[in-house]
C-alpha cells in the first residue's frame, strides 16, 4: 500500500500551477555543498546527501535530487553498484528502475494533471496517473478531492517478468487502494497535511498517516514490511531524518 | 497514501535492498588533544570504495557494550537469555507454540532496541567518511597536510556550508556532544546520560576511556556468554551477525585508535535519526545532567542548549 503511495511519485511538471512551492533556488549545489540551507520549510528543492541503517552493520549512503522536473533516488550496494530510481519530465515522461544486477526497466507513464498545492514538494503530483511495466499497470488519482489523496486499482490479471524493485511489496492485483483524509493539518507540505487513512478493498491492511507541520507519522498494520510505526521530520535547516520502531534509521541533508 | 516527504520512506525501502559497504578507514595517526584533532578533506581514490569495501569493518559491538551501562547490560543478556529459550522450545517436537511468532517478536525487539546503538558505533568507528558518489571523502587526522582543507574535529557551531556537509557525513563526530567532568565523575556523567529510552535522541554515551578497550564488569560475563549461546542457534541474519559481534568484542581490537580524547571527556554521540533535531539532542543531554546533579563542562556542541550550556 505504501509502495504504490512512493510510486506515484512524480510529476509533469509542465503544467503552470500544479507544483509545490518551488523555485526558492536554495539548493542543488555541487560537492562544494556551499548552497545556504534556508528555506526547506518552503522548497525541498534540490541534492541530498542520504545516510541510512539498513542493518545495524551496514551504514551506507545514497543521493536523492529533487526538482520541479526530476526526481531520482540513487542507493549504493557495495562492490555491485547502485539501484536506482529516475523519473524525469525533461523532453518527456521518463522513469526508469535500475537494480544493479538487472538492465534498467523502463516504466511508462501518463499523468493529466490537475492543480495541487504540495507546499514544499517541488514536483507536480497532482493529477490522475498511469504506470505500466511488465504487463503490470496501476492508475490512480492525487488530488481529485480534498478529502481523497490516492484512489487506485491494479487491473486483476498475471504479473509477468521482470523485475520489480527490490524488497519494495509488490501491490496485489484486483484491490483498490484508497486513501482518505479524516480531518486536516497545517503543513508545510501543502494538500498533504492532515490526517490520512490508507485501505484496500480486500484485507484488513490499514495504514494511519499524519502530516503536521514538518513532520510525518506512519501507522500501519500489514502484512509486508512497512507494518510498524514510522516518523520522519524535515529540519528548516534542511536536515531530515527518520525512525521506525523496528530501529531503522535514515538521514539526509541538502547539499 | 500521504505525499509529506513521501521520497523517505522510498529512500528507506530502496535502501533494505541494498548490502551496503563503504570505505574502510585508512588511519590516521593518534592525536593526544580535542583541539589538536581535525577533519581533513582527502582526495577520494577511484575504487578507493570499492577495494575498501574488502576490507574487514569494526564491529563496533565494544562501543555498543561500552555504551551500556552495568543495568542495560543485564537486562541485554537477560533478553538474549528469553530468545534463546523460546528458540529452544520451537526446536522441541513436543511444544506446541501458542503464538508462532514468539521468538520472531522477541528477536525484532531484541533487534530495534540494540540497533541505534550499532549503527552510531559502526559509523563512528569508520574514521574515515564518504559521499555517495565519491566526490568528497573525509578523515579524522592529527596534523593536517599541507595544503589541505582541515576543519576543527569538534566544534560549537556547524560552520559554512561544505563545513556543514562533512560534518553531516562524518554525522557521529560532527554532531557529537564532547563534554568535560571531574576527575572523579566521568564515569558518574556517563551513566546519568545512559539508560535511553526508545524515544532517546542519544545513540552512544562513551567516556575517553570506553573509546579503546572494552569496560570489564560482572554483566559483561553473562552477556557474553548469552550471546555466544544464542549465536548457535540461530539461522544467518542481521541479529546473529549482531550477536557474533558482541561475542567477539572481548578479543576485539581498538576500534577508534584515531580518537584519542583527553581523559575525563565524554563523547555523546547521537541517534542516527536524531540529525534533524539535534536541538532535542542537545536538550536531552542537559536535562538528563540536570536531573543527576552533574557539571561538566560543554567542549564540543552541534547547536547550543536551549536554555544554553550549564
Amino acid at each position: 500500500m505504501l509502495a504504490l503511495g512512493c510510486a506515484g511519485g512524480g510529476g509533469t511538471g509542465n503544467s503552470a500551477g500544479t507544483g509545490g512551492a518551488g523555485g526558492m533556488g536554495t539548493g542543488g549545489t555541487g560537492a562544494g555543498g556551499t548552497a545556504t540551507n534556508n528555506g526547506c520549510a518552503s522548497d525541498l528543492t534540490g541534492t541530498w546527501d542520504i545516510i541510512a541503517t539498513p542493518t545495524y552493520s551496514s551504514p551506507g549512503s545514497g543521493t536523492l535530487v529533487i526538482g520541479t522536473d526530476t526526481l531520482t533516488v540513487s542507493i549504493n550496494r557495495g562492490t555491485t553498484g547502485a539501484y536506482r530510481l529516475a523519473y524525469s519530465t525533461q523532453g518527456g515522461q521518463t522513469l526508469r528502475w535500475q537494480d544493479p544486477s538487472h538492465p534498467a526497466i523502463p516504466i511508462d507513464v501518463l499523468n493529466t494533471p490537475v492543480a495541487l498545492n504540495a507546499g514544499s514538494i517541488p514536483l507536480a503530483l497532482g493529477g490522475s496517473w498511469s504506470f505500466s511495466a511488465n504487463l503490470v499497470r496501476f492508475s490512480f488519482s492525487i488530488g481529485a478531492s480534498a478529502s481523497s489523496l490516492i484512489v487506485g486499482r491494479l487491473p486483476t490479471g498475471t504479473v509477468v517478468g521482470g523485475s520489480w524493485p527490490g524488497t519494495i511489496p509488490m501491490p496485489r492485483l484486483g484491490e483498490t487502494y484508497s486513501v482518505t483524509r479524516t480531518s486536516q493539518l497545517v503543513s508545510q507540505f501543502g494538500f498533504f497535511g492532515g490526517q490520512w487513512q490508507a485501505t484496500t478493498d480486500k484485507n484488513s491492511d490499514t495504514c494511519f498517516v499524519r502530516v503536521e507541520s514538518n513532520t510525518v507519522q506512519f501507522n500501519c498494520q500489514t502484512g509486508n514490511v512497512f507494518n510498524g510505526t514510522t516518523q520522519l521530520t524535515v529540519g528548516s535547516d534542511c536536515v531530515a531524518s527518520g525512525l521506525s520502531n523496528s530501529g531503522y534509521e535514515l538521514s539526509a541533508r541538502r547539499r | 497514501m500521504a505525499r509529506g516527504c513521501w521520497w523517505l520512506p522510498l529512500v528507506w525501502v530502496l535502501w533494505s535492498c541494498a548490502t551496503t559497504a563503504q570505505a574502510a578507514p585508512r588511519r590516521p595517526s593518534a592525536a593526544y588533544g580535542l583541539s589538536l584533532l581535525s577533519l581533513e578533506i582527502v582526495t577520494a581514490e577511484p575504487g578507493a570504495q570499492k577495494e575498501s569495501s574488502r576490507r574487514a569493518q569494526p564491529s563496533g559491538a565494544t562501543l555498543v557494550l561500552n555504551g551500556l551501562s552495568e543495568e542495560e547490560r543485564t537486562k541485554l543478556a537477560q533478553s538474549l537469555q528469553s530468545l534463546e529459550a523460546a528458540v529452544a522450545r520451537k526446536r522441541n517436537p513436543f511444544y506446541i507454540a501458542i503464538d508462532d511468532t514468539e521468538e520472531h517478536v522477541a528477536a525484532r525487539k531484541l533487534f530495534a532496541e540494540t540497533a541505534p546503538a550499532f549503527t552510531a558505533a559502526v559509523a563512528l568507528s569508520r574514521g574515515r567518511w564518504q559521499s555517495s558518489e565519491g566526490d568528497l571523502a573525509v578523515q579524522v587526522v592529527e596534523t593536517c597536510s599541507h595544503g589541505s582543507h582541515c576543519m576543527p574535529l569538534f566544534s560549537q557551531s556547524q560552520g559554512d556550508g561544505l563545513e556543514q556537509r562533512i560534518r553531516f557525513l562524518a554525522w557521529p563526530i560532527g554532531y557529537a556532544v564532547v563534554l568535560r567532568a571531574s576527575a572523579t565523575n566521568a564515569a558518574q556523567v556517563a551513566k546519568a546520560l545512559r539508560a535511553a529510552s526508545p524515544s532517546s535522541q542519544i545513540g552512544l554515551v562513551l567516556t575517553s576511556d570506553e573509546l579503546h578497550s572494552l569496560r570489564k564488569s560482572p554483566a559483561l560475563a553473562s552477556l557474553l556468554k548469552s550471546a555466544g549461546h544464542l549465536a548457535n542457534k540461530l539461522p544467518a541474519s542481521p541479529l546473529l551477525e549482531m550477536l557474533e559481534n558482541i561475542r567477539s568484542a572481548a578479543s576485539a581490537r581498538d576500534e577508534t585508535p584515531w580518537l584519542k580524547l583527553p581523559r575525563d571527556t565524554v563523547l555523546v554521540v547521537p541517534r542516527l535519526s536524531a540529525l534533524a533535531t539535534r536541538g532535542r539532542f542537545v536538550d536531552e543531554i542537559k536535562t538528563r545532567l540536570e536531573a543527576a546533579g552533574a557539571t561538566v563542562e560543554w567542549l564540543s556542541f552541534p547547536q547550543k542548549p536551549t536554555t544554553g550550556p550549564n
